[in-house]
């Protein structure tokens, strides 16, 4: 199965993807694919690298599909942690 | 309400400024995570799945409008524009950066403020009746006691690392608001047969993954003797704790293996072996801390007051406001009011930096400076003067707050669940929109009457589904959604834990069966006195569990 690797940047916490040239970014579809538990364990190696560097925090394997709308994560908890919360909050929760 | 001291504010101070090292060590790098981890729990900061949260500390859930302000200008400046109450009565915010938290922790500070003991195996923040001080049914207040537990309990050296976290909740009425038989320890003052006021003493309840409701094991404790005796469940507790087990530590379980004549008199023994050796309050310090939560100076009202009762016979909605969100204040003239944060389809808890600071004015030109939070969710203006009313409910109108369901089904706790929080198995938020949009600000909602409906995104409990009059628990079944739903529990002074209904329902089915649930009790009722909590202890299970499952 397809897999990205992802963790929380440790100075504000928000949710990071590892990209291809081992930079961090928030986008899920920018992140680097993983085709097997090597190349994926690859990956993680360099994530644990970004900890001990006190870049990020708690890196994990993310298990993805690439679909007609754009690459999504197959877990409902990494695909909300991929696009945000569910409802809206804040600001656009307001009723106008 | 209660001011720092110079101890309080050095003290406080001294945690900002030793936390603001932390972080810098932490971010140069010098401190790794495991070992900063539970540095930053200890001041209130999680990881959550989209960013770090940080949970403030409402003490009682008793607010001013100072810090109400500034809590809206920390959402602003550093948030999302957001708070989010929980039902612990504090606040946590779900966006701050790490980098900024020293920096809003002293924002809060300035305030009296903090997010001291909000996290960790230690005792949480204590919490109290909302109407603490101001209802018309209670003995006395419970917050100056709150405090001094408070104050005895911040960073104690001997129960700084418990087995696990430890919550305690006082009541002041024989109604209870505080949910104090689902705490560690309850205390619940009440008036003894001498006429003398003191605490009945309720030890291991907890929800969560066991719930239990908590075991009286003193029927009456002089006020003197509750830091004592306090001290004895803990030492108790601290010594047999599971320690060996995170599943098994809190209390609730020990009391449950032991069983309760068996703490009781551990208790009590250590209670006869320390009292007079450790700290009997002195009615001195007790009158102290109790001054600061005296009543304001309230100006005489009529017990009757015009334009609000013209108002209120000519203009439906404010009535309905009226019957459903404001209750008697023990001084005739003036009322309790309570701001509902469910407005319909809403997020239960979440309040805007807009609101907040327009909640602060109302506060002040009309609540004499006073804000509660309740452990439902919602906000309260203890202090309305009923010729006030009128004024107060346009404003609230006007901020979407001023929604007449307190206590209806659309008044729904939920915890944050999985669009938030790292430890869910399910979304509860969406949950509660739905089922508040289904049944809407109507007169059907009105008929229903009073039904509460608790949501919790996983086993953990904080949306406290067990006690709900309807619970509902999210779970994960391959890979999916997957809601259980329990009925009858209460969290008042019958608490009870409810009953599962069978198996889950899909996020699809789940707002369908909360309204079957619904029309089975509008069938089996004897009449509109008849709240659905009353009409399921009568009928108990199986007229709800043929609606659910009939085709099963
Ligand atoms: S009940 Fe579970 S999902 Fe909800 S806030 Fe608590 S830990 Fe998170």
């Amino acid at each position: 199965m397809l897999q990205v690797v992802s963790a929380n940047r440790l100075v504000d916490g928000r949710v990071v993807y590892l990209d291809a040239q081992g930079n961090w970014v928030e986008k899920i579809e920018a992140a680097a694919t993983f085709a097997g538990e090597a190349e994926c364990a690859q990956g993680l190696e360099k994530a644990r690298a970004a900890v001990a560097a006190n870049l990020v925090i708690d890196p994990f394997a993310v298990a993805v599909i690439e679909t007609e709308n754009g690459r999504q994560a197959v877990s409902l908890r990494d695909a909300i942690r991929a696009k945000g919360p569910t409802i809206h909050y804040g600001r656009a929760a307001r009723r106008t | 309400m209660y001011r720092y001291d110079e101890f309080d504010a050095a003290f406080v101070a001294e945690r900002v400024a030793q936390f603001r090292d932390q972080v810098a060590r932490r971010l140069r790098g010098d401190l790794t995570e495991e070992q900063f981890r539970p540095l930053r729990l200890q001041n209130g900061v999680y990881l959550q799945l989209h960013a770090y949260m940080l949970r403030i500390a409402v003490p009682y859930g008793t607010l001013s409008p100072r810090q109400m302000r500034k809590l809206a200008h920390i959402a602003r400046r550093y948030d999302k524009g957001y708070g989010h109450f929980t039902t612990r009565q504090n606040l946590q915010f779900h966006w701050p950066a790490l980098a900024d938290v020293p920096d809003i922790l002293n924002e809060l500070a300035s305030v009296e403020m903090h997010c001291i003991q909000t996290s960790g195996n230690n005792i949480r923040n204590i919490t109290a009746d909302q109407f603490a001080g101001v209802a018309a049914d209670e003995i006395e207040d419970p917050r100056p006691y709150c405090e001094i537990l408070r104050q005895w309990s911040s960073l104690h050296p001997e129960f700084s690392f418990l087995p696990r976290k430890f919550k305690i909740a006082i009541a002041g009425a024989p109604h209870d608001r505080a949910a104090i038989q689902t705490h560690d320890v309850g205390f619940h003052i009440v008036r003894n047969a001498r006429g003398e006021v003191g605490f009945a003493c309720y030890v291991g309840g907890g929800l969560g993954r066991t719930p239990f409701v908590a075991h009286k094991i003193r029927d009456f404790l002089p006020k003197s003797d509750l830091i004592a005796y306090t001290e004895a469940i803990l030492r108790v507790y601290n010594l047999e704790g599971r320690r060996d087990n995170k599943f098994k530590a809190r209390i609730k379980i020990l009391v449950h293996e032991k069983g309760a004549d068996a703490i009781r008199a551990e208790v009590e023994e250590e209670f006869a072996r320390t009292r007079g050796a450790t700290v009997s309050i002195p009615k001195e310090e007790i009158d102290r801390i109790g001054a600061y939560f005296a009543l304001p100076d309230l100006p005489a009202q009529p017990a009757r007051a015009g334009a609000f009762e013209t108002r209120r016979a000519g203009d439906a909605a404010f009535a309905r406001f009226v019957d459903q969100n404001v209750i008697a204040h023990k001084v005739p003239g003036y009322a309790i009011v309570t701001i509902s944060l469910k407005s319909i389809g809403a997020v239960p808890g979440d309040v805007s930096a807009e609101q907040m600071d327009a909640i602060a004015d109302l506060a002040e030109t009309y609540s004499h400076d006073e804000i509660r939070v309740t452990h439902e969710q919602n906000l309260v203006l203890p202090h309305v003067a009923l010729a006030d009313l009128p004024a107060v409910y346009d404003r609230l109108v006007a901020l979407d707050l001023a929604t007449a369901n307190i206590g209806l089904v659309t008044d729904i706790i939920s915890c944050p669940g999985l669009d938030y929080c790292s430890l869910a198995t399910a979304r509860s938020i969406p949950v509660a929109q739905r089922i508040s949009e289904r049944f809407g600000d109507t007169d059907r909602a009105r008929e229903i009457g009073e039904l509460k409906i608790n949501i919790s995104g996983c086993i953990n409990a904080c949306g406290h589904h067990h006690v709900g009059h309807i619970g509902i628990l999210g779970l994960e079944k391959k890979g999916v959604e997957s809601y259980q739903i329990t009925l009858g529990g209460a969290a008042d002074e019958n608490c009870a834990i409810g009953d599962v209904t069978g198996p889950g329902f899909s996020t699809d089915q789940v707002v369908d069966a909360v309204e079957k649930i619904v029309d089975t009790y509008l069938k089996v009722r004897t009449g509109k006195d008849e709240d659905f909590l009353s009409a399921y202890r009568r009928v108990g299970m199986a007229p709800f569990k043929e609606a659910l499952y009939e085709r099963a």
